[in-house]
């Protein structure tokens, strides 16, 4: 996976929080940086993210966290359909997705 | 704002004509106030959407707690032909079988007013709460299966309350349809560790008084009067439900595609009922409202240990009884009217509660001559109400009625409205001792954020769709 500059990774904008949900909006270069962008993003919705640090980078294949570790900010009970969508503009591809909160 | 026009049939009723592939109208229970409330937001255009689905019978209905959930509303019933008909997640929702149930005591106020911090903070240790809370109970993958087909008597079978207790829960607490082998490993393995577990979010534990009855017969019937300490419990089928709900959801989104009719929401996903994915999600579902039946059952025994152990009374001092149990996000096939004719229906209430009427065979004995008992918890600090099911909700409603008072603000609105108020402060101003896990719930979860029960229960009293029976204020809070 393709990594990004710092400076780039502030893409990820907080749409809208209404009743018992959150709208989440991102946006990639293509489909795999912008699955990238949107995992950051849900890890960002989870945990604070100023407590995490890169400290190595390698493949993985994992589940789960430590939350001891971490500082729960919510839980995402589920990512919904609802008003999902993916357009492509200008050679981005932009995601929205409402997380039931 | 809904671009939806209302057409209004009387004071507490609206309905949506049929216009585009609408199969059927919408009817909406509300009062001005809440019907204000609805058109700011999309829960009226979910309604229309809800009688695009194939097989509904009579109208697509909404509750006045009405307000927006993913696909059906909340507050949302519809009922579907069995042959014709479709079955959807979106109708039930993520938390499958979240529910309530209210226990009666033979205690009265004055027997527990100065035990009143010690009986929450013994509560609150003996129920498990919070974010992603697990419980002391560790299931064994056989046993946890056992749990999904025998729901609340796998609970009494284990020691946890009487079989009295089945026999004052909807439908005995078991869904029968229920088949564990459709349900997944990852939905099994969320759920191991989660059975006697409360949550977060609006889920709780209240200790209320019966402040006011309304309906002498019922609350007699029912075992409750004025001054008696009662608890309701307000949880679900935790992890398990919705992990179980987002599989299904995403593969009926994939089957739809194959369907001979338009979804006008994606989220609407469904699956005739008669299908193989249709059978495998009912299959799936009613395991986890068996779970969440089997839950309510353990936490109720746990409440029951607590009092005990904290008063130092034994436990027929104390008289914990269930009143009822009820679920409100669930799918049932029952056999109820349609234009006075009895068949068997698909009915989903979602945000909505089964409210049979007097005489229904599936009552217990101890209230089939007064109807059942529907249980309606308002927000923090505004206490509760039990009402009766009616005749004319079976006649009008498939059964059903409302099931609380619906949100109005998002949480981070009411963090926000709230963020420099001491809440527990508050709520001990006015009487209500308040524990909670959370760092935000109780901010999240101001009286502000919701509507008002009072508004809600009044419409469906007035509406005839079931009838006040007693009051319930809190007095001490256990929240996730």
């Amino acid at each position: 996976m393709k990594t990004t500059a710092p400076n780039q990774r502030r893409m990820v904008t907080e749409l809208f929080n209404h009743t018992a949900d959150l709208g989440l909006e991102c946006s990639g270069s293509s489909m795999a940086d912008l699955l990238e962008r949107a995992g950051e993003m849900l890890a960002g919705c989870i945990v604070d993210r100023r407590r995490i640090r890169v400290v190595e980078e390698r493949a993985v294949t994992a589940e789960g966290g430590d939350p001891e570790r971490h500082a729960l900010i919510r839980e995402i009970k589920a990512v919904t359909y609802h008003g999902v969508t993916i357009e492509e503009s200008r050679g981005m591809l932009t995601a929205r997705v409402v997380l039931d909160v | 704002m809904s671009d939806i026009v209302m057409k209004r049939i009387d004071r507490y009723r609206w309905t949506i004509q049929p216009h585009g592939d609408m199969r059927v109208p919408g009817i909406v229970y509300a009062d001005d106030v809440l019907m204000d409330a609805a058109r700011n937001d999309e829960s009226l255009r979910q309604v229309a959407n809800v009688a695009h689905l194939p097989g509904i019978q009579t109208a697509s209905l909404a509750m006045p707690d009405i307000h927006r959930g993913y696909g059906f509303p909340i507050g949302g019933v519809a009922a579907f032909d069995m042959d014709e008909g479709v079955i959807s997640p979106g109708g039930v929702g993520y938390d499958i079988n979240c529910g309530v149930r209210l226990m009666a005591t033979d205690l009265f106020i004055d027997d527990i007013r100065g035990r009143l911090r010690e009986l929450v903070a013994g509560l609150f240790s003996a129920i498990p709460s919070g974010v992603g809370s697990s419980g002391p109970l560790r299931l064994t993958n056989a046993e946890e299966k056992r749990v999904l087909e025998k729901g609340a008597a796998w609970a009494v079978e284990r020691g946890y309350g009487t079989p009295a207790d089945l026999e004052m829960t909807e439908r005995r607490g078991v869904a029968e349809d229920a088949d564990p082998d459709r349900v997944s490993d990852r939905a099994l393995e969320r759920g191991r560790n989660q059975l006697g577990t409360l949550g977060s979010g609006n889920h709780f534990l209240e200790i209320e008084v019966v402040d006011e009855i309304f309906d002498d017969r019922a609350a007699r019937a029912f075992g409750v009067e004025p001054g008696q300490v009662v608890v309701m419990i307000h949880t679900g089928s935790r992890g398990l439900g919705y992990q179980i709900c987002d599989e299904y959801l995403a593969r009926m989104v994939k089957h739809s595609r194959s369907l001979d009719f338009q979804l006008p929401d994606r989220q609407l996903a469904c699956a005739y009922l008669q299908s193989r994915e249709g059978k495998g999600y009912l299959a799936a579902m009613a395991c986890a409202a068996n779970y969440a039946w089997a839950n309510r059952q353990v936490l109720m025994h746990w409440t029951s240990e607590t009092f005990q152990r904290v008063l130092e009374r034994s436990p027929v001092d104390i008289g914990m009884r269930l009143v009822y149990d009820v679920c409100h996000n669930i799918a049932s096939v029952e056999d109820l009217e349609v234009d006075g004719v009895r068949k068997r229906l698909c009915v989903h209430r979602k945000g909505a509660t089964r409210a049979y009427p007097p005489g229904h065979p599936d009552l217990p004995d101890r209230y089939r001559e007064v109807g059942q008992p529907v249980l309606i918890p308002g927000d923090m600090g505004a206490g509760s109400y039990l009402l009766v099911g009616t005749e004319r909700a079976f006649r009008e409603t498939f059964g059903s009625t409302c099931h609380g008072a619906g949100r109005l603000m998002s949480r981070s609105r009411a963090r926000k409205a709230s963020a420099r108020r001491q809440v527990s402060t508050e709520l001990e101003k006015q009487g209500i001792v308040v524990m909670a896990t959370g760092r935000g719930t109780l901010n999240e979860e101001i009286p502000e954020a919701y509507k008002n029960i009072e508004d809600v229960v009044n419409v469906v009293d007035g509406a005839g769709l079931s009838r006040k029976v007693a009051r319930m204020r809190a007095i001490g809070c256990v929240k996730g």
